[in-house]
């Protein structure tokens, strides 16, 4: 049985994204003509969901975050406020691709989508070395 | 031995289909006015160069079209310029399915379509025109064993069946795309009199709600009716052959099909219940076909209408994961469980409410309109209520080496039955309250072209652990999850 778990740098790189978005939302409010004080309350929330994300919501999901792999089967649990749990025998998989952003390659991180008939799965940020030991596990080609 | 199967002319109608209305109706509109009219055109002129290259092209790839079987491999071989030659194993074929339509009948020609596990959806990977009596020979040939029973099932259980699965919506889907083209073609306002004639009918009748109810209800009924007739001459003449190894299932009216299968090749098979079949204690059987037929579902009737036991107890012996024995989880029998289950109709009810009257309060013009809308969506409520209790009361999952799960979809129950090697995906759902009461929802994904699920909701999360576990080993892994 293997567990591979998140790197402490998809949280950052996730920090990071959440922080780029409460940018470009930011500016987008502010290029809109309002009243200022829908203005202050919009920017308040965003703020106030930007903090939320980044301290509480981002490191929960990170921490909840377990693929493990064993006996042909692939087990992926994650969820802070929905614990879901995904059960795909090995046998069922079709093909795996890794998608890795600009940012994400900066931090050496790819998301893995294992792709089965009609259905896929992800699994976000993960290190290349991890995906590339997970890839050989599950027995299907990468990319 | 080897045998080697030429195309039925018929087949060049199959490649100028998609030139039909760009070509070949222009062409012969032309041709009517040069009759009438006396007068040939430039346009004209170029139409039938246009037409005489599409149809010798259509003929040369009907000619060069060859099946070839051999021992266990069937090659098919297309093209005129570009040669396609595919091969595939007869082992491998998911199912052959040959149609008729009174066109094919009169020439004694049959469509083939021949459909494998590794195709896309909504579309047969392969599809051609042979004479009839090779259509059955080639069935002959790649469904070898001999019919062990035969059901025969009669025009009233197609029409229950028919008339339980149609709906209106199915219905505008047929009828108006055929109007549109028919009145592009003609070039007459066929819409245009159909609509008045609608106005017409529905302005004899006076009843409480405004006349636009009136028009709606008969536009309903009359897409129901169009619906429910597609469905019946679709089915009507239903038979199911079973083999050693085969299933052959033969239905239609105008148009025969005959749809041959392996048993291996069914990854689950799905009894189900819309809620007018629920009133007549009546069930559906289909089962899924991994590469099946030229539709969007690859599902297979193959029961159009039975009593539940029946249908066990007649395909138990051709299908044993039918039967289910063990344990099976079911949600606790408590009233707050059952709370949980009739949560959404009841938020729906109340959201339904105020919509109501906010709308009769805004718009009091329109008070009796919102009252029949009302009326309506009350009616489908009640519906979804049934059903959220019919989760409740037969909810069920059996795991094991036979799979069993029993839940409704949308308003139709469903029971779902297949071999532990054919799940493809099973997710266990748990929400802040399903975690303080103990309780998970389970979805079962069976691996297929269109992927049958069911979801079974507020069972006991420790028994469904429990239960995972010795399924699909999965011991070790949840006791690492508990420590952790």
């Amino acid at each position: 049985m293997k567990t591979y778990t998140i790197p402490k740098k998809s949280l950052t790189l996730w920090r990071i994204r959440v922080i780029m978005l409460t940018i470009v939302l930011l500016c987008v409010f502010f290029a809109i003509p309002m009243p200022k004080l829908v203005f202050i309350i919009l920017a308040s929330v965003i703020l106030f969901l930007n903090l939320l994300a980044n301290f509480w919501y981002l490191p929960q999901f990170m921490k909840s975050c377990r693929i493990t792999v064993f006996d042909g089967k692939v087990v992926i649990t994650r969820g802070v406020l929905i614990e879901n749990t995904h059960i795909m025998p090995f046998s069922r998989l079709i093909h795996s691709q890794t998608v890795q952003t600009p940012l994400a390659r900066l931090f050496g991180l790819s998301i893995l989508f294992l792709k089965a008939a009609r259905f896929r799965l992800f699994i976000i940020d993960m290190s290349d070395e991890d995906i590339t030991s997970l890839i050989d596990e599950l027995g299907v080609g990468g990319n | 031995m080897k045998k080697v199967y030429r195309a039925h002319p018929l087949m060049v109608f199959n490649f100028l289909k998609p030139f039909l209305f760009v070509l070949i109706f222009p062409f012969i509109t032309a041709a009517i006015r040069y009759f009438t009219d006396r007068r040939l055109t430039g346009l004209f002129v170029l139409e039938i160069l246009a037409f005489l290259t599409v149809i010798s092209i259509a003929i040369a790839r009907c000619i060069t079209f060859r099946l070839i079987i051999e021992d266990n491999l069937l090659t098919i071989k297309t093209g005129i310029f570009f040669i396609k030659k595919s091969k595939i194993r007869i082992s491998r074929l998911s199912s052959i399915q040959t149609e008729q339509n009174p066109f094919d009948m009169l020439f004694r020609a049959a469509t083939c379509r021949i459909n494998t596990e590794a195709g896309v959806t909504r579309k047969s990977d392969f599809q051609f025109k042979l004479k009839l009596k090779e259509a059955k020979e080639i069935l002959g040939i790649t469904y070898p064993d001999k019919t062990i029973s035969k059901v025969r099932f009669s025009a009233f259980r197609v029409a229950i069946m028919a008339a339980a699965t149609s709906s209106a919506a199915t219905g505008m889907i047929i009828w108006v795309p055929t109007l549109r083209q028919i009145a592009n073609l003609v070039g007459v306002g066929i819409d245009r009199a159909l609509f008045d004639g609608i106005n017409n009918i529905t302005s004899r009748f006076h009843t409480y709600f405004p006349p636009i109810v009136n028009i709606v209800s008969l536009v309903i009924l009359v897409s129901y009716a169009i619906s429910f007739l597609y469905s019946f001459l679709k089915h009507i003449n239903f038979k199911v052959s079973f083999g050693e190894k085969k299933i052959a299932v033969q239905s239609g009216f105008f148009v025969r099909t005959r749809t041959h299968f392996r048993r291996t090749r069914v990854n689950n098979i799905k009894i189900e219940q819309t809620p007018l079949l629920r009133l007549l204690h009546r069930y559906t059987l289909k089962v899924s076909v991994g590469g099946f037929d030229n539709s969007k579902s690859v599902s297979q009737v193959v029961v159009p209408s039975g009593k539940r036991r029946k249908i066990q107890e007649d395909f138990k012996e051709f299908f044993p994961f039918l039967t289910h024995k063990g344990k099976i989880l079911r949600p606790e029998r408590r009233p707050l469980i059952q709370n949980l289950f009739l949560m959404w109709p009841g938020i729906y009810l109340l959201l339904m409410i105020t919509a109501a009257l906010l709308s009769a309060y805004f718009f009091p013009s329109f008070s009796r309109l919102v009252q029949f809308l009302t009326m309506v969506c009350f009616g489908f409520l009640i519906i979804y209520t049934h059903t959220c209790l019919f989760e409740y009361t037969c909810g069920s999952l059996k795991l094991g080496d036979y799979i069993f799960a029993q839940s409704n979809y949308f308003l139709n129950t469903r029971e779902l039955y297949c071999l532990k090697n054919n799940i493809g995906q099973l997710k266990i759902t748990r929400f802040p309250m399903d975690r303080v009461l103990g309780i998970c929802r389970v979805r079962l994904t069976v691996c297929s072209e269109n992927a049958d699920t069911i979801r079974v909701r507020h069972l006991k999360y420790d028994e469904v652990v429990k239960e995972l576990s010795d399924t699909f080993e999965l011991k070790e892994y949840f006791e690492t999850k508990d420590k952790k």
